[in-house]
């Protein structure tokens, strides 16, 4: 097929891609027909145009919108703070445990004080005791009542 | 003729077909860049969406079609200067040629841009860009016989009008 025929094709437009591709070619080279040159210009055109882009491409950073970028920085910094307010509360908590332990270290001077001290912690260790069991003992009733134990 | 395809919306090829098609309808660079921004935004919010579209460049594409037209509709867009658009350096040609050359470009161009929108988003299409009928079709939101139509009588309006005019190359 010569040029003419391919250029009647074309303005009809039943041209298939290479077909075009072909004539992209010939008015890009330096063998164009003098009657053919007329053309030239256009398929120039549409070689430019297809060249012409952004003045700069957009990236991730440019397309996440401001208000999720912000929404995402304000949970990550709650976040961290909260990991560090953590940390610095159990930090804390020893440091406030270890102050009341220093406390309760008593220093005795004789046996007798310190058999006085021990009856004293033991009293105390008792009390605690029988307030577990008389605790327990009244959540018992219930399950007595329902005949789960018996 | 450009036949890569590729479905990142950060490849740079894509976003540059996507401005070319916005700048084609509302030709207005600063205008088409937002229209460019504002798709790819939209594409990063219904990526999970978007997986099932097949040709997705195709959709893209579509997408700033339509953006396009709506921002042409809703708003008076000033045409901007050709000169700031399109770069034509010609290294072999003297400065006079040079000016020539471009003047001929620039008056080609604007018959471009006075075609009816149809055609003129048809031809970027085709004959610019390189896709098939068939993603024309798909891109524009047309039949093929529409598309076809659409192709002739663009591109015998611009063979009209460079007969007339004498626009000869060089």
């Amino acid at each position: 097929m010569n040029i003419d025929q391919l250029l009647d094709k074309y303005w009809a437009a039943e041209t298939s891609l290479e077909e075009e591709q072909k004539l992209h070619i010939y008015f890009q080279s330096d063998n164009i027909a003098i009657e053919h040159q007329v053309f030239q210009s256009l398929f120039a055109v549409y070689h430019h145009a297809s060249k012409v882009g952004l003045s700069r491409p957009f990236t991730k950073e440019a397309l996440i919108p401001s208000r999720t970028r912000t929404k995402i920085f304000n949970l990550r910094s709650i976040g961290i703070a909260a990991s560090i307010l953590l940390a610095l509360s159990v930090v804390y908590s020893s440091y406030k445990s270890n102050l009341e332990t220093k406390s309760n270290i008593v220093v005795v001077n004789t046996p007798e004080e310190a058999l006085a001290y021990t009856r004293n912690a033991l009293a105390l260790v008792s009390s605690s005791l029988e307030k577990g069991s008389q605790s327990m003992v009244k959540n018992m009733k219930p399950l007595r009542k329902a005949n789960i134990l018996n | 003729m450009n036949s890569k395809q590729t479905n990142s919306i950060m490849d740079i090829e894509l976003q540059n077909k996507l401005y070319r098609i916005a700048f084609r309808i509302v030709n207005n660079g600063p205008e088409a860049e937002d229209i460019v921004q504002e798709v790819l935004i939209k594409i990063w919010k219904k990526e999970k969406q978007l997986e099932r579209i097949e040709n997705k460049p195709a959709y893209y594409m579509m997408m700033a079609k339509n953006q396009a037209l709506d921002s042409l509709r809703k708003k008076k867009i000033k045409s901007t200067n050709i000169d700031e658009q399109y770069s034509l350096k010609d290294k072999k040609a003297t400065p006079a040629q040079a000016l020539e050359s471009k003047d001929k470009m620039n008056k080609l161009i604007n018959l471009i841009n006075k075609l009816p929108v149809k055609q003129k988003i048809v031809l970027q299409l085709r004959d610019i860009e390189g896709y098939a009928y068939k993603e024309v079709a798909e891109i524009a939101e047309l039949t093929l016989d529409q598309v076809k139509v659409n192709l002739h009588r663009a591109r015998i309006a611009m063979r009209e009008h460079i007969l007339k005019a004498g626009l000869r190359h060089g």
